[in-house]
């Protein structure tokens, strides 16, 4: 009787604790809750927002730099690089493409960037704290330079900030 | 299955121990059915491939000239006519268009239906000429696949595409190995190329893949190994002939001429022999001959590393050679920041392969070798605003005394933006693969149909069956 009732009473534990850490991927790490990921990663249900990020946390932050964006960026897409392992097998030449793709366009629909962003449009992609695309430089099938165009808005001059 | 698990998984190649790796890599040359274990045992192969390789008394070389970073090749052969190709190309590059006097008209007008007139950069006069006396033709809208795309397939990610589109580095190793679903291809075309027809060659030290530009894919990973020279200067050790080093020179042959145990070690004094060797008899066999009369512009970077071919061409008689590959490079076309330079470096181009066909004309050769261009990619269509970016399909030219020239092979595609090939802003979907512009200059060198497909270019069966219908584009005069 006394292991009965142990064994409801861990019942009732397990079911109040899982009620109160929120629904959880099948890899055990949690998510937010569906209505969470709608609004957080696009108007599919079916596109899994993956959580917090430094893209999320810092990118185009008052208290940050276009530098601190950029390798933040940077850090989001060696995420997904290493968890959709054919990365380079897609077709992804440039910002749009590649944003689009960390918006959950992707075949594992896991979004490490949120649909809606102030800096993003969507005809041209990620912008710069400064309102200018982002330029993603395709150097290798995994490897890319991220420039943004600096205070003059133009690419490809001097006052580029440049992270690889 | 194993030595697949071994390549597959990187962490696990760096744990193996030496004797392990013997095994395994022993393993893989035997009985395997692979591509992989075929390129390796291409040598092994090498005789009974030599029979099916045409045995011409003719020597044959051919010289690539990588353009490294992307040609912007749609402002150096554009549809010129008012009335069709010229508005839409207007309208497509905007302000990294150029006037239509700025380029020259050449050849007939594509065919029906398309009737389009093609001009060529006018800062190509040379090419032109060449061009127009039927020595030079172009290959349009060439690029890497792995298969027929569609614009469809790319929109719904369900087309197969070659690894690393759009970058740089992967495709270059595409351009240069006809690999493009190898992340890490083992050897380059050219390679496999040297590997089936070296046995045409005599014997000597030196290789018959002479790169003037450095370390390439295109040649290297075959059994023969790659010559490499700078374009003003032949590789030697330094002092080494020199009378007060002699006794540094001695220590250095009796340590290479040494018995070794150790594999590695016999292996890496055997190739320092070996590359000592080559040197000298590199050097011996183009001082023995008349130096080259043809005048080659000295501040032209790719004139000199052209003219240093035309020289060890030249000498294709004491290096014992019938088949030689060569490799040049010029780079700076990565045009993101500006057009500028663009013409002039087209310009530089043109006057470099100009004067190497001269070179040839004058050591009466000039239907036995064969010059092709190549590059990572086309560029976008429209501009970034003032440069372009990287794209895909793009066109190329081949030179040569054997080229079916005047004329235009493959499918020069509409500039009209948004159409069937374009996947955005201007980049266009190859109509014409890598593989299949690669395999005309393959069975021009000698090589049969059957090993073009299975040992040259394993991708090139998507495209073309180069067995029943023989070369795919027919550029190249297979009785010259």
């Amino acid at each position: 009787m006394r292991k009965f009732g142990a064994v409801v009473l861990l019942l009732i534990l397990g079911f109040i604790l899982s009620r109160i850490g929120g629904p959880t991927s099948e890899g055990g790490g949690v998510i937010k809750g569906p209505e969470t990921v709608a609004r957080s990663a696009g108007e599919s249900e079916q596109v899994r927002f993956l959580g917090e990020n430094p893209f999320t946390l810092e990118y185009g932050k008052s208290n940050g730099d276009i530098k601190r964006d950029l390798e933040a960026l940077r850090d989001v897409v060696i995420d997904c690089q290493s968890l959709i392992k054919n990365f380079d097998a897609f077709h992804l030449p440039g910002n749009p493409e590649i944003i689009r793709f960390l918006q959950g366009e992707n075949p594992e629909n896991l979004a490490w960037i949120p649909a809606e962003h102030s800096l993003i449009k969507s005809d041209i992609g990620l912008l710069d704290r400064n309102g200018n695309a982002v330029f993603f430089h395709r150097l290798s099938g995994l490897q890319i330079e991220y420039r943004s165009a600096g205070a003059d808005g133009k690419h490809w001059t001097d006052d580029d900030v440049v992270v690889r | 299955m194993y030595r697949f698990k071994l390549m597959k998984n990187k962490q696990q190649y760096g744990r193996v121990n030496r004797r392990g790796f013997l095994g395994q890599a022993s393993c893989s040359a035997i009985g395997s059915t692979s591509l992989l274990s075929s390129l390796i045992n291409l040598r092994l192969t090498g005789s009974l491939a030599g029979a099916d390789t045409d045995d011409g008394e003719d020597y044959k070389a051919l010289v690539c000239v990588f353009l490294a970073g992307g040609n912007d090749s749609f402002n150096m052969l554009t549809p010129v006519d008012a009335s069709q190709g010229y508005p839409e190309y207007l309208a497509a590059r905007g302000d990294v268009a150029l006037p239509q006097t700025d380029f020259t008209p050449i050849g007939d007008t594509l065919p029906s239906p398309d009737g389009r007139t093609l001009g060529l950069n006018v800062e190509m006069p040379e090419l032109k000429a060449l061009f127009d006396s039927g020595k030079a033709s172009f290959i349009n809208n060439v690029g890497t696949l792995v298969e027929p795309v569609t614009k469809l397939g790319i929109q719904n990610q369900s087309a197969n595409l070659p690894l690393g589109l759009y970058s740089h580095s992967d495709q270059q190793l595409h351009w240069q190995s006809g690999l493009p679903t190898n992340r890490s291809p083992l050897n380059g075309w050219g390679a496999r190329l040297a590997d089936l027809l070296d046995d045409l060659n005599g014997e000597s030290q030196v290789s018959m893949n002479v790169s003037l530009a450095g370390t390439n894919i295109f040649q290297s990973g075959g059994s023969s190994s790659v010559l490499s020279r700078g374009a003003s200067n032949i590789p030697e050790i330094r002092q080494w002939n020199r009378w007060v080093y002699r006794h540094k020179r001695t220590a250095q042959e009796s340590i290479l001429d040494a018995q070794y145990q150790n594999a590695f070690e016999r292996s890496f004094a055997t190739s320092k022999k070996n590359a000592i060797a080559a040197s000298a008899e590199y050097r011996a066999a183009l001082e023995s001959q008349d130096p080259i009369i043809t005048e080659f512009n000295t501040s032209n970077t790719l004139a000199i590393q052209l003219k240093a071919v035309a020289e060890t061409i030249s000498a294709r008689g004491p290096l014992s050679k019938r088949r030689q590959t060569f490799f040049v490079e010029l780079g700076g076309w990565d045009h993101h920041n500006g057009l500028d330079d663009h013409p002039a470096m087209l310009g530089q181009v043109s006057e470099a392969v100009g004067q190497f066909y001269q070179a040839m004309v004058d050591l009466e050769l000039e239907d036995q070798v064969t010059l092709f261009t190549a590059s990572d990619f086309g560029r976008t269509l429209t501009p970034n605003g003032n440069g372009t970016d990287h794209a895909w399909g793009g066109n190329q030219f081949v030179v040569g005394g054997c080229v079916d020239g005047g004329k235009f092979f493959g499918d020069y595609p509409s500039l009209d933006l948004g159409n069937d090939l374009d996947t955005g802003r201007g980049r266009f979907i190859p109509t014409t693969s890598v593989d299949e512009y690669i395999a005309d200059l393959a069975l021009w060198m000698g090589v049969s149909a059957t090993n073009v497909r299975d040992l040259v270019l394993p991708n090139l069966s998507n495209f073309h069956d180069v067995v029943e219908s023989g070369a795919p584009l027919g550029f190249m005069k297979m009785d010259g």
